[in-house]
């Protein structure tokens, strides 16, 4: 895996001179080229974005989690033409973990999704409140959206391979970086052995992407997306258009991934959240009703509405 | 393809195409394919058939030099106006300027012509010519001296064509580059590419067939165009240009320019039509051509599994 940078801001830009701080000790933690760590190096307080506001918000953290925070969503609204989509929603993504987003169809899920890593803005919708990665505010005027998306993937609900070959398939971001070819062949090999498609695809790498199965496809939109090695994968209902068996293998390679990555997933599927999730999201109307461990959330769920889209009383 | 056949609505403009082709075999009466056709020796001599001689090839010539080279222009602008109406303005100033492109493809071949041979003109003769010379003067072409006639010629032509095909090629454009599911572009900007990134990695490769398919659909109207460029190119030599400032001819001018002499020699009448049947015949391979590259797009659109 190439090296990753945190740090959001373009280098060279004013604001880029002041890389990540420890939010309590000041101590610089972001160098550039090193991989970032997500406690503070001086004083060890982890890197969450744990502010004021968010302790206003008594559901933004799950109960049992204290874990850090890598993805801090306060006070969040997504807007289309002043018509609120999302409403004040605060949700806090601990690092390393499975976080499932569920509810009925249309209550927000892809909209909030679509917030963590600034692609709502292509849709010209209006965001209110903050999201911030370790610390930074994702929508901070410094910052570039691109290197969002580079630090925090994603994957789409129907597989989204370009009519390339599968070996430049999973290149694409790697190229975007002007890496040699030596890096750029190595990271591609460590992405696709890390989605298990290495042994499928390793005497097929000069075919044709769109000959690959539907599930094989998405899994090299998920090797495609770890190859610029994000933090963080967001996953759109990515088995909604797989077969049962093709379902099983994404679901199992979410749990391997956890390991290194903060995983995010929309599924209207409350069995796969069940499976794969440690932390759940329960949405309804474009507001977050419960967030807890999937346990509880679908064992002993806090809120009335919870609980009746669990026993499927609706949705 | 039975299927179509047999509908005899499918059938209609099978026996257009037919019919034109006929009527135009019958009056060139065949008479002259031979090697000489094809040459570039030209010499009229009015009542004289045996004394003449019509090659062909001066004014091939011609039109595919203008063709190719407004060709040339109307690529860049438009490809220019299409990325930039479908990826980068804000919807409204794009739509406005998609509205205004299309009208300009709704203007007279004549009022392009007037407005080439009024406004441009002079501007030509003055001011870009000079210029030229100057900086581009040791390229081929660019160099050499004004035509004795004005600045009407070669390049004009040229120029009158680029704005005449550019609304089409625009509209083309446009649409190949929309056709590029939504779902890919995203992913592209997911992964970390900037905008212009995902234009050259992701919506162009995407929507190569059609934009191919857009540069050979500009590429015949330009083949074709006739009263304009009769009205700009100059049309008294007919002669390989020595440089782009000369005048020159092209098949379809010519025919437009000369009709009112075909109609007092029969043998130029002839010779009208036989330039015609070329001229159709480039026109339909190049149209062929053209819908090859939008099938293997919908081909290539289906694979994909299509987006909204
Ligand atoms: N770009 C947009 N403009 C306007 N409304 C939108 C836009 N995107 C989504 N919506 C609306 O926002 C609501 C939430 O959509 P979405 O987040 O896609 O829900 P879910 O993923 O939970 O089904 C829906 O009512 C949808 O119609
Ligand atoms: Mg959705």
């Amino acid at each position: 895996m190439n090296e990753r940078n945190d740090n959001l801001v373009p280098r060279g830009s004013s604001a880029g001179s002041s890389p990540l701080v420890c939010p309590k000790c000041g101590a610089p933690v972001a160098a550039a080229g090193t991989e970032a760590p997500l406690k503070c190096g001086r004083c060890g307080t982890p890197l969450s974005a744990g502010s004021p506001r968010a302790a206003t918000s008594p559901i933004a953290a799950a109960s049992e989690d204290r874990g850090e925070i890598i993805l801090a969503i306060d006070r969040l609204s997504v807007l289309a033409r002043n018509k609120p989509l999302i409403s004040d929603v605060s949700l806090h993504i601990p690092v390393g973990k499975v976080t499932a987003i569920i509810g009925p169809s249309g209550c927000g899920k892809t909209t909030l999704l679509r917030s963590m890593n600034r692609m709502v803005e292509l849709h010209h919708l209006q965001v209110k409140g903050t999201v911030r990665y370790l610390g930074q505010d994702i929508y901070g005027a410094q910052v570039n959206p691109v290197l969002v998306r580079r630090r925090i993937g994603m994957v789409f609900q129907r597989p989204t391979v370009f009519p390339t070959s599968v070996f430049e398939n999973v290149a694409f971001g790697l190229r975007l970086d002007g890496e040699s070819e030596d890096t750029v062949e190595k990271a591609v090999v460590s992405s696709l052995r890390r989605t298990g498609l290495w042994d499928e695809v390793k005497e097929a790498l000069d075919r044709p992407a769109l000959t690959l199965s539907g599930g094989q496809q998405q899994r090299l939109c998920i090797a495609r997306a770890l190859a610029v090695s994000p933090r963080v994968l967001l996953m759109d209902e990515p088995t909604s258009s797989l077969d049962p068996v093709a379902t099983q293998r994404v679901e199992d390679l979410i749990f391997e991934l956890k390991s290194d990555y903060t995983v995010v997933i929309v599924t209207h599927n409350m069995q796969q959240a069940a499976r794969v999730a440690d932390l759940t999201a329960f949405m309804y109307q474009g507001r977050l009703v419960e967030f807890d461990t999937t346990k509880r959330v679908f064992e002993q769920p806090k809120e009335k509405l919870t609980e009746n889209y669990i026993t499927g009383r609706f949705g | 393809m039975g299927a179509w056949l047999g509908s005899p609505v499918a059938l209609i403009p099978l026996l257009i195409l037919g019919a034109v082709v006929a009527v135009l075999l019958i009056a060139s009466g065949l008479k002259d394919f031979g090697l000489t056709f094809w040459g570039f020796q030209y010499r009229f001599v009015p009542g004289e058939p045996d004394a003449s001689s019509w090659g062909i090839g001066v004014f091939l010539v011609g039109t595919f030099l203008t063709a190719s080279l407004s060709l040339v222009l109307a690529t860049a602008l438009s490809l220019a106006l299409a990325i930039s109406s479908v990826v980068y303005l804000p919807p409204l100033p794009g739509r406005l300027l998609s509205m205004v492109t299309n009208l300009l493809a709704g203007i007279p071949s004549v009022v392009y012509g007037i407005w080439g041979f009024v406004v441009l003109a002079p501007y030509f003769g003055l001011t870009l010519e000079p210029s030229l010379r100057d900086v581009l003067g040791w390229l081929p072409g660019f160099g050499g001296p004004a035509s004795d006639i004005g600045p009407w010629g070669t390049l004009l032509a040229v120029f009158v064509l680029t704005i005449m095909i550019i609304p089409l090629t625009t509209a083309l454009m446009r649409e190949a580059l929309r056709s590029v599911p939504r779902d890919l572009v995203e992913a592209g900007l997911a992964v970390g590419a900037t905008r212009w990134e995902v234009v050259r990695r992701v919506r162009l490769p995407v929507a190569r067939n059609g934009l191919w398919s857009a540069v050979l659909l500009g590429f015949g109207r330009a083949l074709g165009e006739s009263v304009a460029v009769a009205m700009v190119i100059g049309g008294t030599s007919i002669a390989l240009p020595p440089n782009l400032y000369a005048s020159t001819t092209t098949v379809a001018s010519f025919i437009f320019s000369q009709l009112d002499s075909a109609l007092i020699y029969p043998n130029l009448f002839v010779l009208l039509v036989e330039f015609s049947l070329v001229l159709l015949v480039v026109a339909v391979v190049v149209n062929l051509v053209a819908q090859r590259f939008t099938r293997v797009e919908l081909a290539t659109a289906t694979t994909l599994g299509g987006g909204e």
